[in-house]
Order: C-alpha cells, then structure tokens, then sequence
C-alpha cells in the first residue's frame, strides 16, 4: 500500500508542475472571462449561462487535462526508461494503482482550482448558488472514468497518438450514445435498436452521470441518486482497471 | 584613474538595430496593408443562414445540449439585431435559433418571450409570435409566462376571449401572479361580454381570502355589476324606441333608472355612439387602484 501512495504522489507531482496543467489553468481562466461576456449576451438568461457555461467549461478543460496528461507522461516513462526503473522496484499492480490514484489527484486538484475560480466568479456577477457545487460531483466521476478508459488504452497501444485519439473518441461516443439511441428507437428496425442499446448500457452511461443542466436552475436529484451514481463509477473503474492490468501484465517493456 | 568609457562592438549594436527597424517596418506594412486592403477590396460577402437540424444537434450535444442551447440563445439575441429586407425571413431567422435553443433546453423561458414577444409585430408577426409559443407551450407546460404571453398577443390582435383563455390557463400555472386572476373581467368587457366577467369575479369572491385582494374583487364585481346593470337598460331603451339613446342619461330620462351609478373606480360610465355600448373611463383610475394594491408592476 505504501508504494501505491509513493506512486500516486510521485505521479501527483509530476503531472503538476507540468506545463500541460498550468497551460490548462490559464486556458481555463481566459475561459471563464468568456463566459462573462457570453453571460452578458444572454439577457434574461445571464445567470444560467454564466453557470452553465463555466460547468462544461471545467469538464472540457478537465477532459483535455487528464487525456493529454496522462498518455504524455506514460510515453515519457517508457521512452525515458523510467518506468523499467520503477518496475524494478514496484511490481506492475501497484505501478498501475498508483498511476491511476495519482491522476485521479490530478483530476480533484484541477476541479479544486477550477471551482475556486468559477465560485468566484459566480458570486462577483451574484450568479451562485450552492447547487453548482453538487455539479462538480459529477464532473469528478465521468473524469475519474475517462481516466481509467485512457489507461487502458496506454496499456494497449504503444502509440500515443492512438491512445489519444481512442480515449477523445470514446468519450465522444458515450456523450452521444444516448441522444442516438433515442433517434434509433424511433425506427423500425428492431435489431439495430437492441444493438444501440447493447452499446448505450455498455459504455459509461455519461447522460445519467452528468448533472450540469440541472445544478445550474438550482435543482439536484435526491441523495439515493449521488449515491448510487457514485457506486456505479466505482465499479465501472474497477473493471477498467482489472483490464489495464491483464494488459499491463501481459506486456513486455 | 580609471577609463570609464564603455566601448560596444558594432556588431552587437547594429545587429539588434537592424531587426528592430526590419520588425516597425513590417509592422507598419502589416498594420497600412490591412487598411489598403479594406478601403481597396471591400468584399461583398453573404451571410450563411443556417440552423442545423435538431436531431443532428441532440447527437453531437451529447450531456452539452444546454451548452449548445445556450449558444443558440445568443445567437438569436443577436439576431434581433440583423437587417432583412423581408420582415417575415427575419422572424423565421431568429425563431428558428430560439427553437433550436428552447428544445435544447426548455427551460429557456426568455427565449420564447424573445421569439414569441418582442420580434412579433404586426398581424402576421404576432400569429407567428403565437404559433412559436403555441409549440413552446407543448414542451413546457407548467411556465406561467408562457400562456400569459400568448394571451397578450391575442390581446394585441383584440382577441379579447383568447386571450382571456390563455390568461385563465397562466394564472392556473404555480407561481403566476396574483393580478392575472383579477384581469381577466376586464377582457370580458372589452370583449363585449361584461356578463361572463360578473360570473367569473363572483366565482373568483369565494376563493379570495386575502383582505385586500378581497377588497380589489368586490370593487371590480361592483364595477362590472353597473355595466351590465346599464347595458340591461339600454337594451331596454332600444326595444322601447328602436335606436339608440344619445346620452347614458337619456336611460334616466326614459324613466328606465333612478341614477346613473357611481364608478368605483373614480371614473364614470358613458355611452359609446359608435358602438351603442356602456363604456367605463376606468383605465387611468384602474391604473392607480392597482398601484395602490401593489397588484400591478407596469402601472407604477
């Protein structure tokens, strides 16, 4: 246990004092002051947009963050050869818990600093309300999974440019997995629908974990649904873990 | 002593010189360029408008429809602000953004009071303000705004009986404002049926609790009583004489009433000629009654 945490905080460190985060920040921050002025484009609507527009903000910019982050860092192991240096020492579970722990840190301190950033913003333009914070639950878990999908594609592919592209285009396809299994089930054909609906139940279910749209009218699900919501992302990284490490003990580095 | 002269090589002082000079001059044909350019080739380019379809939009949106409906709230602010030479192209313009923008997320209420509201002029605008809203009112039942805005349109086309239908459905909504119940006689009136605007405030007694409120109703009832009071009269005067009087006091004249009652309102009652109806100069002493009730927000 005491070598994942090493791991964890080692990785922790590392991914930021990257420039990659810091760049994500400063993005980020030249975001939100779009967000004002889009705010101000929205008369009648200013308070919703503002909060609306800082949450997909904070996960796009958090997307970009951990994608990017963590399939750089992995190639720079492998072609550095640090990482044959730490699976001298660690054995290749724990180099994996602790690379996972240490992202999903990397994942809270930027929702951390984003959020800080946003509240702030909210309360100078009298935008806030609390329920936003119950928005950045959400965000934390979708991100948290998307990070567990991106380790198992570094583990996969040696190519990072593969990893990436597979971990962006699997994001998009369970963002948009529900709205098509809506139009699908508008058709006849039976056979396609069960098959939209094998893919909708199978990839991560980002429509019900996303509660951006309704934190921002100041409404929020009951308990029960934090909870189980919460349960059902523990899981789904627990299973893309256990593949990450099937792959990752099979290869040879 | 010392020499203190600082001797620099030209080299380091001319190099740094040189692309000094080089970066303003460039700079200044950059910043000249652009100008020449603008004044020069002032392009005459078309505007695209374009609204992509919804069922594409729900697909890229994915758990980001509110984003993206928020962004087609903007654009159909902005909008408004466009020049079209056909009025009728320029509300299917910004209608077609605020529908995608309300579908994408319904609780968008500002866009249908913008599309359904403030772009509708004239009588084909306004029926198309009212079939947006009408479509508005599908997806989002349990907004008070939006029956009350369909109901002013009608109001401005001097539908008076829709609007009071759409006035009746808003003030049923939660959280639609008290006045909204108490405006609807006056609808009746104008629509020519103080008779139903009697029955409806004498339903509406027995629901008010509220002492002020209560207050209001009854000088309304009181109010809208004399009408048709009156109208009953004329009606009279009509079948007694075949025409209609000149004068309200005529009524009185004609031995068909005693007095001519008193206005509640503070105003008085009066015979339209051209219409041979009773009429009420009740519009600036409703105003300042309602003011006074703090029912009405515009009236102050």
């Amino acid at each position: 246990m005491r070598e994942i945490i090493s791991i964890a905080f080692l990785n922790f460190k590392q991914g930021v004092r990257e420039k990659l985060f810091w760049g994500v920040i400063f993005f980020f921050a030249f975001f939100l002051s779009l967000c004002v002025l889009l705010g101000k484009l929205s008369p009648g609507e200013t308070e919703k947009v503002l909060r609306n527009e800082g949450l997909s903000g904070i996960e796009l910019s958090g997307l970009v963050l951990v994608v990017f982050s963590l399939v750089l860092s992995f190639k720079k192991e492998e072609e550095s050869r640090f990482l044959e240096i730490y699976l001298s020492n660690f054995s290749r579970t724990n180099y994996l818990s602790g690379k996972l722990i240490g992202y999903l840190l990397i994942c809270l301190f930027y929702l951390l600093l984003s959020g800080l950033g946003y509240m702030l913003i909210l309360f100078l333009y009298k935008s806030f309300i609390w329920q936003v914070a119950a928005g950045f639950y959400s965000l934390f878990l979708k991100l948290s999974i998307l990070i567990c999908f991106s380790l198992v594609f570094c583990c996969l592919f040696s190519s990072p440019i593969i990893s990436l592209f597979c971990s962006l285009s699997l994001y998009l396809a369970s963002e948009a997995a529900y709205p098509a299994l809506k139009i699908v089930s508008l058709g006849p054909n039976r056979f396609r629908l069960s098959l939209f609906k094998f893919i909708y139940y199978l990839l991560p279910n980002m429509n019900e974990l996303d509660i951006k749209s309704l934190a921002v009218y100041g409404e929020l699900p009951s308990l029960s649904f934090f909870f189980s919501i919460g349960l059902y992302a523990f899981v789904y990284i627990l299973f893309l873990w256990l593949i990450a490490r099937f792959i990752f003990l099979k290869k040879e580095y | 002593m010392v020499d203190s002269k600082i001797y620099f090589s030209k080299k380091r002082i001319l190099g740094p010189l040189f692309f000094t000079i080089l970066g303003a001059c460039l700079l200044g044909f950059m910043f000249f360029g652009s100008l020449l350019l603008e004044n020069k080739f002032s392009l005459k380019k078309e505007i695209f408008f374009y609204v992509p379809p919804l069922n594409y939009l729900k697909i890229i949106s994915g758990s980001f429809q509110s984003f993206c409906a928020d962004i087609f709230y903007i654009r159909g602010v902005l909008a408004i602000t466009d020049s079209f030479q056909d009025r009728m192209a320029w509300i299917d313009w910004v209608q077609k953004n605020f529908e995608v923008a309300t579908n994408l997320d319904p609780k968008l209420t500002q866009g249908y009071f913008f599309a359904g509201v403030v772009i509708a002029h004239g009588e084909e605008g306004i029926k198309k303000g009212i079939q947006f809203l009408e479509k508005g009112l599908k997806q989002n039942t349990k907004e008070w705004q939006i029956p009350y805005w369909i109901g002013f349109n009608y109001y401005q086309l001097q539908d008076y009986l829709k609007a009071i239908e759409y006035y009746e459905k808003a003030s049923q909504s939660p959280g639609a404002p008290k006045f909204l119940k108490s405006i609807q006689p006056m609808y009746y009136y104008r629509a020519g049926r103080p008779d139903l605007g009697l029955i409806y405030l004498q339903g509406l007694l027995h629901s008010v609790k509220d002492p002020r409120e209560l207050e209001w109703v009854e000088t309304k009832l009181k109010w809208i009583e004399n009408i048709v009071y009156l109208e009953d009269k004329l009606k009279q005067f009509k079948a007694l004489y075949g025409h209609c009087p000149e004068r309200i006091e005529n009524l009185k004249e004609a031995g068909l009433l005693e007095e001519i009652p008193e206005d509640p309102f503070g105003g008085s009652y009066y015979l339209d000629k051209d219409t041979c109806r009773i009429k009420s100069k009740f519009s600036l002493s409703e105003k300042n009654l309602k003011a006074k009730s703090g029912d009405c927000n515009r009236c102050k």
